[in-house]
């Protein structure tokens, strides 16, 4: 169903996740008997796109609709599924559905909490004197989600959130609950690192929940040789950064939806008769599939990007300038192979051209032609000047420029009333920079922003000190430090054919992946022993043994690890707190490289980038 | 322009050749020419038939002209003259076909003795005119034009097909237009001094 899950010769399959997942839902449908209805809380719809096709639906019979508060019910149908989110507030749509329908006969509503369900929620339904119509309450335990071949997602975008400033601890257990999941489907991970406070957490968490799980201490270790868990709070200046490679600049400007993108159809010539999916098209290749489109407008044009789009595959990752290097190049060689029908051929020939090759020229035609308008889109955000000049002041801190003093940049930027969250963006960069910000500094920028957006802002301000973005200064200069010993920011870029990671930033590598790169040494993190303490919460390390006997005793303390020459060793870096598409480029680079001969599966618990990181610390 | 002027059958004796029968179509000469274009092309056909040897197949160049001659096994000869860029395998197609019918319809005993006046074969006429279009009457020429006709069409069909959806040159230039205006992104950040900068 989701071939590129499995990817090319990777040992991770995660087809194998995708299939677990939707085998839940099923089993959960089927113990419903008789015709049903699924609504879908909006945070729902993406992930199930990412697990199911709409023919597991349409097979059954099965519509699909999206939760609103006036919700049109059909009659006829005797079961109404909800699948949402634990959220007390969508609670009470689900009681004025049951009230507004009060009079069906036979009608039995069913909740699926995703993925857990929450004393919370049922009180505000009992409160609603509701909870008596509800059938089966049941929980999907959907924690991680398959979003392509080396990465899967939970989907909660106000994870750091949550935690940070709302001191809500429930999505590490999540992190938890799913890092077995994958242990039961993947085996067990026999040696564990991790650096950060709610990392911690999560692995003691997980660790616990894995010594009740039987199976995993029976058997061989699994596929999966390491865990590496990273707290986003080690690294807040990387998903402030503005990334500079082609997914991450989609993103940032368009935004990227579970592997989907939509944009205004009219930038992208019309594709007569091959294609031009508007609409909610799941997948690549099933044109029969009719979808169900919740969020159907003929105005806009879907692409997929995943890695089974090849040549998006081949964009993604690299750094912007390189993108449209590649995209000439495609085109010019796409026009020399058609061109080449024009010269003397036999009818044999044409007939092999026209069978074989054709059909791959056409497909590889639309797909440059999709993405020569993109990156034009792209091309014209990058070169206003507004972008420009807030890459300069965000460059200017990322080198550490004039640190301490407040810029004159963001100073313009307050007095002319610009974009709160680019500002906010701004500061926090300087004061991640800086590891800190002096009082005098802090204070003089807290002023200058009420004065201008209003006593409102101090709330935003106070979930960003929470948060850890804003604070103020220590003696410890964590970033200037690190930045020399880790080579954060280099001076001889190069974003086009590089051979370091900091290209995704073109000058700039994020902390979190120089800190994975250095894991891959001989030596480990030990050689970074004494920087990484510089780094706020507990650096860690942990294994996980087979055990043997009936006892249960661990056989010793080293786990005996035949490192076989060809073969690559899996590590899994979960990001607790989310982690931006610049940061996966960076170790998918990392992957790439064969002396690293290794392979990368990466968790979070969202893609980020520097709008939705700040857009989650800035709602209520 | 492909172009017959003459088609003449003869039969290769011990010590001549004699004329059996002859159609022309001098139509491309002037008036006055005829008579003496059509002697020499008797001449000629007389000639080249003598000169050469029985099952035999030649083709022979003469000035402006082709001249295509067959002489079969049995001394039955047949000459075509056509002008250069007429297919010659077509001529001799031609040559093949009339001596074939010329034997059908016209006893052997009569070719060693026989005239113009006495040997009755009257389709030379017709052979001659239909021949002018050498694809028309030549099926395998024929074929191998409606061969190439078909491969223009597909070729044009093709390129119609490929410049579905956006147009291959918009394309190419598009692109080569955004990768020669990329920009560097990262300029080495100045030390900025706290003078001051106009933005």
């Amino acid at each position: 169903m989701f071939p590129h899950l499995k990817g090319h010769g990777q040992r991770v399959n995660l087809q194998l996740l995708q299939e677990a997942n939707c085998r839940e839902l099923v089993q959960q449908l089927e113990r419903i008997e008789g015709s049903k209805v699924i609504v879908l809380d909006e945070a729902m719809i993406g992930p199930l796109n990412l697990v199911t096709r709409p023919k597991l639906f349409a097979d059954r019979g099965i519509r699909l609709l999206a939760l609103k508060p006036e919700l049109h019910l059909p009659r006829e149908v005797t079961n109404v599924v909800y699948v949402v989110r634990p959220r007390v507030a969508l609670m009470d749509q689900l009681a004025g559905h049951v009230k507004a329908g009060g009079g069906q006969a036979g009608r039995q509503y069913h909740i699926l909490f995703a993925p857990r369900r929450s004393c919370l929620c049922i009180s505000q339904l009992e409160n609603s004197g509701v909870l008596g119509s509800f059938g089966r309450i049941a929980e999907l335990a959907w924690n991680y989600l398959p979003l392509d071949a080396d990465v899967v997602t939970m989907e909660l975008p106000n994870a750091f959130r949550d935690v940070s400033v709302d001191g809500d601890t429930s999505s590490l257990y999540q992190a938890a609950v799913g890092l077995v999941q994958l242990q039961r489907l993947y085996g067990r991970i026999p040696k564990i690192y991790g650096k950060g406070e709610q990392a911690h957490r999560v692995w003691e968490h997980a660790k616990q929940l894995g010594r009740d799980e039987r199976s995993l201490y029976n058997g061989d270790k699994g596929i999966v040789d390491q865990l590496i868990l990273l707290d986003r709070s080690i690294d807040l200046l990387s998903p402030l950064a503005t990334q500079l490679t082609y997914e991450g600049l989609i993103d940032e400007f368009y935004g990227i939806r579970q592997n989907k993108l939509m944009l205004p159809s009219e930038h992208f010539p019309s594709d007569g008769g091959l294609g031009g999916g508007a609409g909610g098209n799941i997948g690549n290749g099933s044109r029969a599939d009719e979808s169900q489109s919740l969020l159907g407008d003929g105005e806009m044009k879907t692409i997929m990007l995943h890695s089974g789009e090849t040549l998006y595959a081949e964009l993604r990752n690299k750094h912007f300038n390189e993108v449209t290097k590649l995209l000439a190049r495609k085109a010019r060689e796409i026009h020399a192979q058609m061109h080449a029908t024009s010269q003397d051929k036999s009818v044999k020939e044409i007939k092999s051209f026209v069978e074989n090759l054709l059909p791959q020229l056409m497909a590889q035609k639309k797909a440059t032609s999709e993405h020569t308008a993109i990156a034009g889109l792209l091309h014209e955000q990058v070169n206003a000047v507004a972008f420009a000049d807030d890459l300069a002041a965000e460059q200017e801190f990322m080198v550490c420029a004039d640190i301490d003093k407040p810029s004159a940049y963001i100073e313009d930027q307050i007095a002319s009333k610009a974009e709160l969250r680019g500002v906010l963006r701004l500061i926090c960069l300087q004061c991640a920079a800086a590891s800190g910000l002096k009082e005098k500094l802090l204070n003089h920028y807290k002023r200058e922003l009420v004065q201008v957006y209003g006593l409102e802002v101090l709330l935003t301000i106070s979930n960003l000190e929470k948060a850890g973005l804003l604070h103020q200064q220590t003696e410890s200069r964590a970033y200037a430090v690190l930045r020399k010993t880790l080579h954060l920011t280099v001076d001889d870029n190069v974003e086009v054919e590089p051979k370091d990671i900091s290209y995704v930033h073109s000058f700039y590598a994020p902390l979190t992946a120089r800190l994975v790169e250095h894991s891959l040494k001989p030596l480990g993190w030990q050689s970074l022993k004494s920087q990484i303490n510089n780094l706020p919460g507990p650096t860690f390390e942990d294994f996980q043994a087979q055990l043997v006997g009936i006892g249960g005793r661990h056989t010793g303390a080293t786990v005996a690890e035949k490192s076989l020459l060809h073969v690559p060793r899996v590590v899994l870096v979960c990001f607790v707190g989310g982690c931006t598409f610049a940061e996966v480029a960076a170790l998918r680079f990392l992957a790439a490289q064969e002396d690293n001969n290794v392979e990368f599966l990466i968790a979070t618990t969202k893609i980020i980038n520097k709008h939705s990181f700040l857009d989650s610390l800035m709602g209520s | 322009m492909v172009k017959l002027f003459a088609l003449s059958i003869f039969h290769k004796g011990a010590s001549e050749a004699r004329l059996l029968k002859t159609a022309s179509d001098l139509q491309s000469f002037s008036f006055f020419q005829r008579g003496t274009v059509n002697e020499f092309m008797t001449f000629a056909s007389k000639t080249i038939v003598e000169r050469t040897q029985p099952a035999l197949r030649q083709s022979v160049k003469q000035d402006a002209y082709m001249c295509h001659v067959y002489v079969r096994a049995d001394n039955l000869a047949g000459v075509l003259i056509a002008d250069h860029e007429y297919p010659h395998r077509v001529a001799h197609t031609l040559i093949t076909k009339i001596l074939d019918d010329f034997t059908a319809k016209v006893s052997a005993d009569q070719w060693p003795n026989g005239t113009e006046a006495t040997i009755s074969f009257d389709v030379l006429p017709a052979f001659l005119a239909r021949y002018q279009n050498p694809v028309e009457a030549d099926p395998l020429t024929k074929m191998q034009n409606d061969l190439d006709e078909t491969k223009i069409i597909l070729k044009n069909t093709i390129e119609a097909v490929l410049e579905r959806g956006e147009k291959l040159d918009d394309m190419v230039s598009k692109s080569e237009k955004l990768s020669l205006q990329s920009k560097a992104f990262y300029k080495t950040a100045k030390k900025t001094n706290s003078c001051c900068s106009f933005t």
